[in-house]
């Protein structure tokens, strides 16, 4: 089969006027969650699973995870260009379909529904294990698994998200290894900040935490390479030479290779820390997974976005890229703040009784 | 004091539940209420690219200037033969822009037109990104999010959208598609058709004919 060619490019006029729809403040939100979703994810499994090392590590994930979650909506908020009306978005969300409303949105569901039961969760739990010391009751198992499914559904958003609004990515068909790949992503993520704060915390990392955690990573990152391969073999398997497959391989391609080296990076090190902790291992983990993720995030939300709908050419946009940094670097130092805030005055005080009358935490 | 049990409470708490999903239910089946189901035939070959429809629809509905609620692409085929083709939102049947929407500002109103309503948009581009014809765009006036209406205001007076009375060759024939002595339903169902981008399930309402593949994207 042959397809028609265009060579000085076919875009719609109306691309060429908005640009890019969703600003790159879209990579620091989506990065943002899945550092508040994966350590959600860790923490249920810690409790679910009655895991003691990870078990050790709840007040910090709980704490990393409640501190992200309160900050990430300020993402989608400085996309929005009528942030005035966010508040509609909790008000009279889009989750029940009729004839004039068809479907669901997938922006309103989780915004709407599934952020507070995020917050809600993460503080219950928090109440119950740490405050309560309750950590094997029914009640406590119950909400972990819920925590366990809406963290799960939170780190797959990224894929989700793309996958039911870009109509390329649709035709190309990467379901399920979007939303599976992101679900790592938000993991190993999660785990490696995780590592980074416990490193900034204690100067040192004990050896059973770093190997969880690194073990984590090595396995996260390498489903990641192995999933993300398959995935370009497929597209090449079965829609070689289309103008979609051409223009996505052209436009992705680069980052892509960064992304997967990055990725195989973060495993190596992961390893590393696996046999031998240290700061140093652990600091350099957590920079390579951040532009691991990163990478990808910006691969699949701004490069995509300047694929044409035509799928024939790519739209000339421009770049803010000074703003973005600086809504970033906002939106950091308020997570950064809100942990401090969480873990001095939330956390750290009932943990401090909880040592001063000599019984451990995950020992009740 | 009145003790309230727990089944008690379970009980009023799901029927609160329903009372409310239901009263918050909008017009419901909405599209079937006037029966009707507006659509567009766009004859390729009539097209002599005279923008017309262009200028009357930028005239009408105010739009402002680089945005476009229709536009007229100009395509050459192999051999150097020149075709526009207009084109503008489709109307699907199965609307992908409506279902992303997280507050409800867009939906599917009596017709099936696809409509907006600006008070309602937060301008989150959802629909923007999820249209697969690019008619939709940000109104830099309003924020919100703005695309071809069918010329709603006009179709209830009983008078054609703008882009179809302006054309001067009548290569743009509007009307209800169900009812069966309409012009378009007529020529829809006497001549072969075409519509753009069948693969992605939308069901567009934009019937063309004489369409080349080249400009069927």
């Amino acid at each position: 089969m042959s397809y028609p060619t265009y060579p000085n490019g076919y875009i719609y006029p109306n691309e060429v006027a908005v640009g890019l729809t969703w600003l790159p403040i879209i990579v620091t939100y989506m990065l943002l969650i899945s550092i508040a979703s994966g350590s959600a994810l860790i923490l249920s499994l810690g409790v679910l699973l009655n895991i003691g090392t990870l078990r050790r590590l709840t007040p910090l994930l709980l704490t990393l995870s409640l501190a992200v979650s309160l900050v990430y909506l300020l993402g989608p908020l400085a996309d929005l260009r009528r942030p005035d009306r966010a508040f509609y978005i909790l008000v009279s969300p889009h989750i029940t379909p009729s004839d004039t409303y068809p479907g669901i949105s997938l922006i309103a569901l989780m915004a709407g529904v599934m952020w507070p039961l995020l917050i809600i969760l993460l503080a219950a739990i928090g109440y119950i294990t740490i405050y309560r010391g309750m950590w094997s009751s029914i009640t406590t198992k119950v909400l972990a698994l819920i925590l366990a499914f809406v963290g799960m559904v939170w780190s797959m958003y990224f894929g989700l998200l793309l996958l039911t609004h870009i109509p390329l990515l649709a035709v190309l068909n990467l379901t399920p290894l979007l939303p599976v790949e992101s679900l790592l992503e938000s993991i190993a993520l999660a785990s490696s900040i995780a590592l980074l704060a416990l490193t900034a915390h204690y100067r040192s990392l004990e050896a059973s935490t770093a190997r969880i955690l690194g073990q984590t990573i090595i396995a996260c990152s390498l489903a990641f390479i192995a999933l993300r391969l398959l995935q370009v073999f497929l597209l090449h398997a079965f829609k070689a030479g289309s103008p979609e497959i051409t223009i996505f391989l052209n436009a992705l391609s680069t980052l892509n290779t960064i992304a997967l080296i990055l990725a195989a990076l973060s495993s190596i090190v992961a390893l590393h820390l696996y046999y031998k902790s240290s700061t140093i291992s652990s600091s350099l983990l957590a920079v390579l997974a951040l532009l691991w993720v990163s990478s990808d995030r910006w691969l699949f939300t701004v490069n995509i976005q300047s694929i044409s709908k035509t799928a024939l050419s790519i739209i000339p946009a421009s770049l803010d890229l000074a703003a973005w940094a600086l809504e970033t670097i906002g939106m950091a130092l308020l997570a950064l703040f809100l942990y401090y805030v969480i873990h001095t005055w939330i956390i750290k005080e009932p943990m401090l009784k909880v040592e001063r009358s000599g019984v451990m935490l995950g020992e009740h | 004091m009145n003790s309230i049990s727990r089944r008690d409470f379970v009980r009023v708490a799901v029927s609160a539940l329903v009372a409310a999903t239901v009263l918050s239910a909008p017009e419901v089946a909405s599209r079937e209420v006037g029966g009707r189901r507006w659509a567009m035939f766009v004859d390729v070959s009539k097209c002599n690219g005279c923008m017309a429809c262009v200028v009357a629809c930028a005239a009408e509905n105010n739009v402002p200037v680089g945005v476009f609620r229709t536009w007229v692409e100009r395509h050459v085929l192999p051999g150097g033969r020149v075709v526009f083709v207009p084109k503008q939102c489709n109307h699907c049947e199965n609307p992908p822009c409506v279902k992303p929407c997280p507050t409800g500002a867009t939906y599917v109103a009596e017709g099936g037109l696809v409509l907006v309503d600006p008070s309602k948009c937060i301008g989150c581009g959802a629909c923007i990104i999820t249209c697969p014809y690019g008619a939709r765009y940000f109104n830099p006036l309003t924020g919100a999010a703005d695309k071809c209406t069918f010329c709603v205001h006009r179709i209830k007076l009983g008078r054609l959208p703008a882009c179809v009375e302006a054309c001067p060759t009548r290569a743009r024939v509007f009307g209800d598609l169900s009812d069966p002595n309409s012009e378009i339903r007529k020529i829809v169902d006497s001549i072969q058709t075409k519509v753009l981008k069948p693969e992605t399930g939308a069901e567009p309402q934009i019937y063309y004919h004489a369409l080349p593949e080249v400009a069927s994207r």
